[in-house]
């Protein structure tokens, strides 16, 4: 600590991120607005791709990084909010999971009812969304348990 | 050889006035704003804002100090060395230490540097 800590830790932050747009560049991989955030070794990375390889690709050199023991993918191919699509659940009969991530690795942090509705708020890079429910839950759904609404 | 005295003693008051004038600790005992952050490497504009606001300095005549703001909340002690070119901390959290290199320090400014990083400050009273 000091008089400008903060102003320390930005420099030393930015820094980090400089290298790891370098390694993306390095890679080969384009990644717009790249935000990451190295939590005791483990990554997680924001910003947009085009498609899914491209996020993997990302996922893969960023792991090369010193200090990364993993990564957490939150990469993005668009924003939807200001689009305000809304789709139905389409389960059998059960509710939706909705995960802290877009995957069945990340935990549950809510659930949405067969037949309601949700908002599509991102599409993430493995064809799962950023969604938010009509009861105000925000999580992530996979692609295949949603269908437009007619 | 009376009027060699004159001048001297006149130069010696001068001299002595002048230093109490510039005193570096009396100059930096008071309450700074932060307005303005120049980095090592280039930062953000926004994130340079958030840290400027509302960002204050106090230095109190008891060899403490302490921060407010965006730039980050700590306490301490610091020392000025006698030519008022560095400062010295002492964080209250952890114990640390910090040598920050003063480029500026007059009534109105201070202007800090530490680890590439400057840091301007204006009065505030």
């Amino acid at each position: 600590m000091g008089l400008f800590d903060n102003v320390t830790t930005a420099v030393a932050d930015q820094q980090q991120q400089n290298d790891y747009n370098t390694a993306l560049i390095s890679a080969g991989v384009s990644v717009q607005d790249l935000r990451a955030q190295n939590d005791a070794g483990i990554l997680t990375i924001f910003g947009n791709v085009t498609d899914q390889a491209t996020a993997e690709k990302a996922v893969a050199a960023l792991k090369t990084q010193p200090g990364v023991k993993d990564v957490v993918n939150l990469l993005e191919i668009e924003d939807l909010t200001a689009k305000n699509v809304k789709m139905k659940i389409a389960t059998q009969q059960s509710n939706l999971n909705i995960r802290k991530g877009p995957g069945t690795e990340y935990d549950i942090v809510g659930k949405a009812a067969h037949g309601t509705s949700v908002q599509l708020i991102k599409r993430m890079f493995n064809n799962w969304y950023y969604i938010k429910t009509d009861s105000g839950i925000e999580g992530f759904c996979a692609a295949n348990f949603l269908e437009e609404i007619k | 050889m009376n009027n060699f005295k004159k001048i001297f003693l006149c130069l010696l008051l001068c001299t002595f006035l002048f230093a109490c004038g510039s005193n570096p600790q009396e100059a930096l005992i008071k309450s700074w704003q932060v307005n303005g952050i120049k980095t090592a490497i280039d930062v953000p504009q926004s994130v340079k804002n958030d840290m400027i606001a509302n960002s204050k300095m106090t230095f109190t005549k008891d060899g403490k100090y302490s921060t407010t703001g965006g730039i980050g909340a700590d306490q301490g002690t610091y020392t000025l060395d006698k030519d008022g070119k560095n400062l010295a901390t002492t964080s209250t959290a952890g114990k640390s230490n910090e040598i920050y290199v003063i480029k500026k320090l007059d009534k109105d400014n201070l202007e800090l540097t530490n680890k590439g990083n400057t840091v301007t400050c204006i009065a505030i009273n």
